[in-house]
């Protein structure tokens, strides 16, 4: 009598469940913190200066 | 031309000219709040669906409707060219902050593209949106005539009881075809009602003046702080302006040029609301075509063609009426079937020069002149309260119809010609009080004028709870100082607790939960106190008692028919008819009261446990100020929001005006001025929550701890620290 194939230990299933949802939450994370630091930069951008001069129409 | 920026981002300016001033304020109006004046414009003109689409379209219609800015551009050509050239400096310093920033001029603009350029005729549309926000009687009306269906006209008039000894009573709607009342509900609810963006809940304000005689100084004092709604950023910019002729300083409103309340070189302003009825509903009668009956026949409606555009959908095109009373306001609806409805108002009539009359306010020298300035405000109608070093007063601004019959509560019908206005009562034809015997003058938004005034200024009147505190303070012993005056106007204590809190305690309650919260009242002396289970018990209890009580009547909670305060104190005053309460509760209210304890407690348990004596005000009673577009857009409302636990309520001089069935408080003194006329430059002032309309900005939230906590700042010519600083030199070459 053959020994049953050795199965796959399960816990690898697991493992690999887990490396994609690291890889999914690193890249979404990765993407909002990218967005996140362009609108932060965009709005950085507008606010206004402390010192400024402009000329105004007479 | 230059300014400096204090650390809270107050700007100083320095100008050699009311025009240069007028434009450096226009810069630092457009740097510090540009979204903010692209809604002012926007929402008055009836652009808003230009911007966010189809959600927007209720207000646009309205604001179409009723032509705001139509009428501006006919007012601003009749300017005299003095108050032009303020208004075109003005829009040059926006214009200015445009040119040199295009879409970066505010974070907003970054996905919408650079706004267009000010123009004079946008700064009109600020004092023609308060005269229509702060005027709200054709909603009463609509409301009234809406409810006559269900309800009696005396019961009507319950819900908004009228001063007694007030000639007038509501009239009999049954004169009206069914189909009227129901085109009224259908209208009502077609109207844009708070919360929704651009519209307010009831507007409210305090103020006094104390005459030389009562004050430490020796010389006038002045306090004021009107109610509005809370926003992030604020509807105020606090600013000084410094000019060879004088100095200004306060509370300016961006998207105009001068000083809204505040003071100058010699003398101090502030307005309360009065609650006059400018705006009369009428039932108009078709006659064909085109046209519509008057006592002397047909007449063709003014037509003009307005059309709305709308992000990502077709445009939509209003055929605008307008009979000889004014606009037709059935038309608001998108139908077009139902009863043919107009509106008079007096801020929509010719003859405006409230910009004129504002102008020249910031110019007086003198209390005199400051009532000859508050005759020619013709719009709204407020309590102008001024002090020069001399002398205090109180003038009315604004023009008061004069009907040949009728009190203007209800609508009436406008074939017949027998409710039509035959003119205005203006300045001194209005209440005027000129340095008082008892030494000081004060209002919270009752009624200046005694009912047998010569005048009708209006039925629907609000109570008097707040100024009876405010006389409580003024008539104790002793001379004010400006420290007395602000501390005043964050006082807690509410007259209105204190009368019924007793009518509460005799009321029979079964043990339980209910009971233990009826218990905190006991012994409380009806202070609204954050830290304190009382005023949310109290608060909650009647509130409750008042949803049940219109629920039963069938009348909708947020009716404009309905007086908030007035109709609540009618049921529980032992004055009442028992017949009142019978026909409102079955019976005495009792009753009805306890019941409306026992749920109000329940849904308090679940949100705040089940010991009463742990509850605190301030857990639920928070000052909340929003972006007005972003409120609405999931997580980024929550992050633009600004939040602080504070006291006081609806009826304290430290008011605070929570939504219906909610303790958030999105309504109140958001601008404080305390004015020492012995040295107007200790003056004292704090807005809230701050100047920047940048919401990153260190500014956008700067004020809102020192407000919450009753703290004040001098804008005096020099500031604490020099944060900023920017110069403004005029280009010839354009």
């Amino acid at each position: 009598m053959m020994d049953p194939a050795p199965s796959r230990p399960r816990r690898s299933i697991y493992r690999r469940l887990a490396r994609a949802a690291g890889w999914l939450l690193a890249g979404v994370l990765a993407v909002t913190a990218t967005l996140a630091a362009a609108v932060g930069g965009l709005l950085w951008f507008t606010l206004p200066a402390s010192h400024e001069e402009a000329a105004i129409p007479a | 031309m230059s300014i400096t920026l204090d650390r809270d981002g107050v700007p100083r300016i320095r100008a050699a000219s009311e025009a240069d001033a007028a434009a450096a304020l226009g810069f630092v109006h457009a740097r510090d709040r540009m979204f903010q004046l692209e809604l002012l414009r926007r929402s008055a003109s009836g652009r808003l669906s230009e911007l966010v689409g189809s959600r927007a379209l209720a207000i646009d219609r309205e604001m179409r409707v009723l032509g705001l800015r139509y009428r501006a551009v006919a007012e601003y050509r009749s300017l005299p060219s003095d108050d032009r050239v303020v208004l075109e400096a003005y829009a040059r310093g926006v214009n200015a902050w445009i040119d040199a920033h295009g879409r970066f001029s505010a974070p907003e603009f970054i996905l919408l593209g650079a706004p267009d350029h000010w123009t004079p005729v946008d700064s009109l549309l600020w004092a023609k949106t308060m005269g229509l926000w702060l005027a709200g009687n054709w909603q009463q009306e609509l409301a009234r005539l809406a409810l006559s269906h269900t309800l009696s006209p005396e019961r009507i008039a319950e819900l908004w009881p009228g001063r007694a000894g007030a000639p007038g009573a509501l009239p009999h709607f049954a004169a009206y075809q069914p189909g009227v009342a129901v085109a009224a509900a259908e209208l009502l609810d077609a109207l844009p009602h708070f919360p929704e963006p651009f519209t307010l809940p009831s507007t409210e304000s305090n103020a006094w003046a104390v005459g030389a005689a009562l004050s430490a100084t020796g010389s006038p004092l002045l306090a004021g702080d009107p109610h509005l709604l809370y926003t992030l950023p604020g509807l105020w910019y606090l600013a000084r302006i410094e000019r060879p002729d004088g100095v200004w300083a306060g509370a300016t409103a961006p998207g105009v040029p001068g000083i809204m309340m505040g003071r100058n070189s010699a003398i101090a302003w502030t307005f309360t609301t009065t609650g006059a009825d400018t705006q009369d509903v009428f039932v108009e009668t078709p006659a064909g075509q085109g046209l519509y009956t008057t006592p002397d026949g047909p007449r063709p409606f003014a037509t003009r063609e307005e059309v709305i555009r709308v992000r990502a959908e077709p445009d939509v095109v209003l055929h605008v009426r307008e009979t000889r009373h004014g606009p037709v306001i059935s038309d608001i609806r998108p139908a077009t079937d139902g009863a043919l409805l107009s509106v008079s108002m007096a801020s929509l009539e010719p003859g405006e020069t409230a910009a004129s009359g504002f102008l020249a306010l910031n110019r007086a020298h003198s209390v005199a002149e400051a009532g000859a300035a508050a005759a020619m405000i013709t719009s709204p109608v407020q309590n102008m309260f001024v002090a020069d070093a001399q002398h205090i007063a109180l003038f009315t601004t604004g023009r008061v119809p004069i009907r040949r019959a009728g009190d203007g509560s209800a609508p009436v019908s406008g074939a017949d010609g027998l409710h039509d206005w035959l003119g205005f009562a203006s300045g001194r034809q209005l209440p005027t009080i000129l340095d008082p015997a008892i030494g000081y003058v004060a209002n919270a938004n009752e009624p200046v004028a005694p009912p047998d005034f010569p005048v009708f200024v209006g039925r629907d009147t609000q109570t008097s709870w707040r100024v009876q505190r405010i006389d409580e303070l003024l008539r104790a012993p002793g001379k004010r100082t400006l420290d007395d005056l602000a501390r005043m106007q964050t006082d807690i204590a509410s007259a209105f607790a204190r009368h019924f809190v007793p009518v509460l305690r005799a009321v029979a309650l079964p043990e339980g939960r209910a009971r233990l919260a009826a218990a905190q009242l006991q012994d409380w002396d009806g202070a609204m106190s954050a830290d304190r289970p009382a005023p949310l018990i109290f608060g909650a209890w009647l509130t409750r008692f008042r949803e049940d009580v219109l629920r039963r009547a069938g009348v909708p909670e947020r009716s404009p028919a309905v007086s908030q305060l007035g109709f609540v104190g009618l049921l529980l005053s032992p004055e009442t008819d028992a017949a009142v309460r019978v026909a409102w509760c079955g019976g005495p209210c009792d009753a009805m009261l306890a019941a409306a304890l026992e749920s109000a407690t329940a849904d308090l348990a679940a949100q705040l446990g089940d010991d009463p004596a742990t509850w605190r005000w301030g857990a639920v009673h928070q000052a909340v100020f929003s972006h007005p577009v972003l409120r609405f857009i999931p997580l980024l409302g929550a992050l633009t929001e600004a939040r602080i636990a504070v006291p006081g309520d609806t009826t304290t001089i430290n008011r605070q005006e929570a939504l219906f069935g909610n303790f958030e408080s999105v309504h109140g003194g958001a601008y404080r001025g305390v004015y020492d006329l012995a040295d107007l430059d200790r003056s004292r002032f704090i807005t809230t929550p701050g100047q920047s309309g940048h919401l990153l900005s260190a500014t956008a939230r700067v004020f809102l701890q020192r407000w919450a906590k009753g703290e004040t700042i001098e804008l005096g010519p020099v500031p604490t620290a020099i944060e900023g600083r920017l110069l403004l030199t005029p280009d010839t070459s354009q």
